[in-house]
């Protein structure tokens, strides 16, 4: 659905260096910290950026050869930018309706009176929550097979975004669909991804199936005196403490099986995120 | 397209205040003035001044970027803010240079036709050329920025004149006969010789907007 090799982006002080795959029936997360290089990524597949080498493929085209057509397809999020605030929804319907072929407009007015949108008030006037929440019923109004979603969920009370992840859950219900989403709400995430890449200064450091993830992935509290006859091999960072040292494997259940003796904890993935990029190899 | 053009008039309706403050600007002049060929100027330029307002409101937040991520093409946005310019500008310039005849004969000033082609003509190239600068300029720079090089466009262009006129002068070149020259034009000769000039600055502008727009990063 998505292929990204290799996408290279140099900013002065960041450079992005991204390879990630979105796979049919996929929901793919990527997730990291603010300047991780989250937005660049999506901006590059969005080809609002031009790249620095490497490749981008949607729907098995190069993006260069994306056109409106193709654009029809794509539902898209954005986390620094949105429909202009000069305009109400009630304005979009028109221009929605004359952009795509499939838009669902009593569907998205439907949603929109749900979601407590005000169809008459300028968008400009609108909370951050309000905005995201707009922009996310546009990109689910109009039959899209691939979501691209830059932090859909931020600025969102928790029950908009319990209904929201549950709207996108919905829209995998129907084969041959897939996201991208980025949050820095790990449990957005968790619930919600069949796959997460983690991207750190603008490298992805880490991509695992969620499941995997959750299952194999553990945090190992150790003192200096355990970490020295620990086995290294399955550990993929250490990190210094005042106790001791943290570890991260992906062999959980390794360590619980040799290691009866030292306390090792499932992790949620906000601690793995933690030490992926703090802790050392 | 056409979803952009729906876009644009959204905007649009959003600025009622602008159309009503056009219109009472409309009705003083039209009564109280005796220069009709200012307030065909005026009234023109206000007008065409809507389709920065427009782009302003695109970029309002970084939003040009999402609308790009609509099935826009790049060229398709540039194109269609040019056809929106003459769309909303022409209608403006006829209705305002029909107004202004009718109301100088109920009114009994005289507004020679001569002078009355002369306004319309006048007002057609300005509001083009103002377009045709702002435009690229606007897309380029975005709207904070975008003034500051309007000014250094205005400094440069008056710049250009006016050594273009010291220069004339040193060579013993007379300008004033040139421009003479155009005046005693046949007005048919004239209109066609401004719509062709409009049309050549609004042709290069539209590929030097799509060139910015295509190069523009957000």
């Amino acid at each position: 659905m998505l292929r990204l090799n290799k996408v290279k982006k140099n900013y002065k002080g960041f450079q992005l260096d991204c390879t990630l795959e979105v796979q049919e029936g996929c929901v793919t997360g990527l997730i990291g910290k603010n300047g991780a290089g989250k937005s660049t990524t999506f901006k590059a597949i969005l080809g609002l950026i031009k790249t620095d080498g490497g490749s981008i493929e949607i729907f098995g085209k190069p993006a260069g050869e994306i056109g409106n057509q193709d654009k029809e397809d794509i539902g898209v999020v954005m986390s620094e930018s949105g429909f202009s605030g000069y305009l109400t929804v009630k304005d979009l319907l028109p221009m929605l309706k004359n952009l795509y072929r499939n838009f669902h407009e009593q569907e998205f007015c439907r949603r929109c009176g749900e979601f407590q949108l005000p169809m008459n008030k300028k968008i400009k006037e609108f909370s951050t929550g309000m905005k995201r929440k707009l922009q996310v019923l546009a990109a689910l109004s109009h039959e899209a097979r691939l979501l691209i979603l830059d932090e859909p969920t931020a600025g969102l009370d928790v029950l908009a975004r319990d209904e929201l992840l549950d709207m996108l859950r919905a829209y995998m219900e129907k084969e041959g669909r897939s996201i991208l989403v980025s949050s820095h709400i790990s449990s957005d995430l968790e619930g919600l991804c069949d796959d997460i890449y983690m991207i750190d200064n603008g490298k992805i450091v880490l991509y695992e199936e969620t499941d995997v993830l959750l299952d194999s992935y553990g945090l190992l509290k150790v003192t200096e005196e355990q970490f020295k006859r620990l086995e290294r091999e399955h550990l993929l960072r250490h990190k210094k403490e005042e106790f001791g040292y943290s570890c991260l494997t992906d062999q959980r259940q390794f360590y619980q099986e040799n290691y009866p003796d030292i306390a090792v904890e499932k992790g949620t993935i906000d601690e793995l995120i933690m030490m992926m990029i703090r802790g050392e190899e | 397209m056409k979803g952009l053009f729906m876009k644009d008039l959204g905007l649009l309706k959003g600025q009622k205040q602008f159309f009503a403050a056009v219109l009472i600007m409309t009705v003083i002049f039209m009564t109280a003035y005796t220069n009709f060929a200012f307030v065909i100027t005026y009234i023109t330029m206000m007008v065409g001044v809507l389709t920065l307002t427009t782009l302003n409101y695109d970029d309002f937040e970084n939003g040009m970027g999402y609308l790009l991520t609509l099935p826009v093409s790049r060229r398709e946005y540039v194109g269609e803010k040019y056809l929106f310019s003459i769309v909303t500008t022409l209608p403006a310039l006829a209705a305002v240079s029909v107004l202004a005849i009718i109301v100088s004969k109920i009114r009994g000033i005289g507004f020679p036709v001569g002078e009355w082609v002369l306004s319309v003509v006048i007002s057609f190239l300005l509001v083009t050329v103002i377009l045709s600068v702002l435009i690229p300029l606007q897309l380029k720079f975005g709207a904070d920025k975008s003034r500051v090089a309007m000014m250094i466009v205005w400094g440069v262009g008056i710049m250009a004149v006016y050594l273009g006129m010291k220069i004339c002068d040193a060579f013993g070149i007379d300008w004033m006969a040139a421009l003479d020259l155009i005046a005693r034009l046949r007005p048919v000769v004239a209109l066609a010789g401004i719509t062709a000039i409009c049309g050549i600055f609004m042709v290069i502008s539209y590929f030097c907007s799509l060139r910015l727009l295509e190069k523009r990063e957000f």
